[in-house]
């Protein structure tokens, strides 16, 4: 895994070095926070945007936004807290501002639909840092306890048992594949004890996360059939069919015993 | 003969009255039953009790066991694949969707027939997990063959294996799964070719010595196999539930279950002044799901964001004019065609704030604006000096692109 992280590094640098202008060397780092629901599908996005020194001239910021559905950007600052005017382009999921005189930029917005649902309780999202400026790195709350798994960037991800809130680390710049799933205790939910303790994990590689059980004896079967399905439906019709044929056949008996009488 | 019939009516009517009592109590097993069935209110808890699972739709037993079996044999070989990958969380995961199966069976026999169900797609949530778990594959493979010093290109050449090798054992759940009588979703083909071309790049690229996008190319061919495999399985549930078709049918089973103190936490990255009204409102119980919190955000950020943008237009005026008056003042021609038209620097600093501020109160973007002051001081100097081209040099542009492997696949799509 770690082999390309450099290479990638390498390539970003050639793509900076061909493509961006001189200017874009101010960015010292990106940071975005990402505080997002898979299951309700909808979150907070904001980039910290660091300048290497405050900007003497004006700056024309662009930024693509992480795609999303039904964005609302809620806010753009500068680090110091002043709101700056700015033009959001739908078409291109590019904000563009410009600013002056400050160290840094705040943008915060609303996305729906950051991640996409691989197969029920398992969400992955895609994220490409190459071209982004200076030192990168992301951070990602996701209320509810999730296994993370990471390729193309090194993760960290912590499971904070005690409020119920998975956070992940990356850093660097390529081409992440981000999966979420939900978490896996390693024996039965009814049968596990709570844990109440946070728990964090490094990983470089996906699935160092996901509960590890070496131990487990259970016979794993091949593939199986369903089986003929016989569900318990209480006989109720032909039991009621019953008793009528015999209330009507002790009810004959008793005239016939009357008549003989 | 007489006592003789008089004894087989009073039996019958004995056996009438023992059957209809049994009639009574069975019948009343099944009211029980769906009693059961109809409030949908029975749940599993899962992810350490975070989230339930808890159907919200007619869900029978039959149709669950059914979807459990069929997801079990799809996903069958790729949890094989994976476990002799040494991805523990494979074997793990498996184990866990055969208790939770083993657990419906047994509660079928009993009048938890509606528990047994859940318990059944609970099964079923879990055998599908195979599907994300393929990821580890690639990542524990690189790993070792990073740690033992393989060259980027064998690396590269490893993940295009195991990318054909996923494929191949895609294909086959294909075929298992046309052997239960499921239909194939119809853009599996789709994806799939996808996926080949991805590879396909991939292998050339590698020939040709581009390696690095050789290693992206074959890692996103992967992960469309993933997705591919995700289709299939996700396409099961639709049918076996007889679910709507769409794209997250995870809101007919998950239901989360988080405190106010994880509310509170997740919304805490939210800006200043916006912060504070929201997790009052959560403090106080009046939102109580991340989905309601942002409808809430939505709402009241409308009316927040009109005191921002007042302060912004302030900004914005300021930096504008500061740069207008700062361009002209660079330019000869335009400070004797100014002075010659004003009286004072007082005055044509007025016109141009009148411009920016009309400009600003009619929502125009920032190039319009511009576009418009280098329309005006290109009139009061009869057309000598170029406002735009002056700015040049004196704004500098910083971009920040964020970008997604999708763009990839669209690139070859394009290419197509």
């Amino acid at each position: 895994m770690r082999f390309y992280i450099p290479l990638l590094i390498l390539l970003a640098t050639i793509l900076l070095a061909s493509t961006i202008s001189v200017e874009s060397q101010q960015v010292s780092s990106t940071n975005i926070q990402i505080t997002y629901d898979p299951l309700a599908k909808s979150g907070i996005v904001v980039y910290n945007i660091y300048f290497e020194q405050p900007a003497t001239t004006p700056v024309n910021l662009t930024v693509t936004l992480i795609p999303g559905s039904n964005m609302t950007i809620l806010n753009v600052t500068s680090l110091e807290g002043v709101p700056l005017l700015y033009y959001y382009d739908n078409q291109s999921n590019t904000l563009s501002t410009l600013l002056n005189n400050t160290s840094g930029v705040v943008i915060t917005y609303l996305a729906g639909d950051l991640m996409t649902m691989l197969v029920p309780g398992s969400y992955y999202m895609t994220l490409d840092t190459t071209s982004i400026p200076g030192a990168v790195s992301i951070d990602i709350n996701i209320p509810g306890l999730y296994n993370a798994s990471c390729i193309g960037l090194k993760c960290s991800t912590t499971l904070d048992f005690s409020s119920n809130i998975t956070k992940i680390h990356v850093e660097g710049k390529g081409s992440l594949i981000m999966t979420l799933t939900l978490y896996t205790p390693s024996t039965l939910p009814v049968t596990t004890a709570t844990p109440t303790t946070s728990s964090t994990t490094s990983t470089i590689s996906l699935g160092a996360t996901t509960p590890q059980n070496t131990t487990s004896t259970t016979q794993v079967p091949g593939t199986v059939q369903s089986p003929g399905i016989q569900i318990s439906t209480p006989p109720v019709n032909l039991l009621i069919t019953i008793v009528a044929v015999l209330l009507v056949g002790a009810v004959i008996i008793l005239l016939l015993v009357r008549k003989r009488a | 003969m007489k006592a003789w019939l008089s004894t087989l009516a009073a039996l019958l009517i004995v056996a009438g009255l023992v059957v209809s009592l049994s009639a009574i109590s069975l019948a009343s097993k099944g009211v029980q039953d769906v009693a059961t069935n109809a409030e949908s209110e029975e749940e599993v808890d899962i992810a350490n009790n975070t989230v339930a699972v808890r159907p919200a739709f007619n869900l029978t037993f039959e149709n669950a066991l059914k979807l459990a079996y069929d997801v079990r044999n799809v996903t069958y070989p790729l949890f094989q694949w994976e476990i002799s990958h040494n991805v523990t969380a494979a074997n793990v995961t498996l184990n866990l969707g055969d208790k939770f199966l083993d657990e419906a069976l047994n509660l079928s026999n009993s009048i938890m027939t509606r528990r047994a169900a859940v318990m059944a797609v609970v099964a079923a949530i879990h055998y599908s997990h195979a599907v994300p778990l393929a990821y580890p594959v690639v990542g524990k493979t690189i790993d070792s063959l990073f740690n033992a010093n393989a060259t980027s290109g064998d690396i590269t050449s490893a993940v295009i294996n195991l990318a054909q090798e996923l494929k191949s054992i895609l294909l086959n759940a294909v075929s298992i799964a046309e052997a239960r009588n499921l239909t194939i979703p119809s853009s599996l083909n789709n994806i799939t070719a996808i996926g080949d071309k991805l590879i396909a790049n991939a292998e050339s690229n590698l020939s040709a010595g581009n390696i690095t996008l050789a290693f992206r190319l074959a890692m996103s061919g992967y992960h469309t196999y993933v997705k591919a495999y995700g289709l299939l399985v996700t396409h099961i549930f639709i049918q076996d539930l007889q679910l709507p078709a769409r794209h997250d049918i995870g809101v007919f089973f998950f239901h989360e279950k988080i405190g106010r103190e994880t509310l509170v936490k997740v919304f805490e990255k939210l800006p200043r002044g916006l912060k504070e009204t929201v997790i009052t409102k959560i403090e106080k119980g009046e939102v109580n799901e991340t989905g309601e919190v942002v409808e809430y955000v939505r709402e009241v950020a409308l009316m927040w964001s009109i005191k921002a943008k007042e302060l912004a237009n302030d900004y914005i005026k300021s930096l504008l004019e500061n740069l207008t008056l700062k361009t002209v003042n660079g330019s000869d021609i335009a400070r004797v065609a100014i002075s010659m038209k004003f009286r004072s620097e007082g005055e044509f600093r007025e016109a141009i704030r009148q411009i920016i501020l009309n400009g600003l109160s009619q929502n125009k973007t920032l190039s319009q604006i511009l576009n418009e002051l280098s329309n005006y001081l290109g009139n009061i100097t009869n057309g000598k000096f170029d406002f735009r081209m002056s700015l040049k040099g004196k704004i500098q542009h910083v971009s920040i692109e964020v970008g997604s492997q999708v763009e990839v696949e669209h690139e070859l799509e394009n290419e197509a």
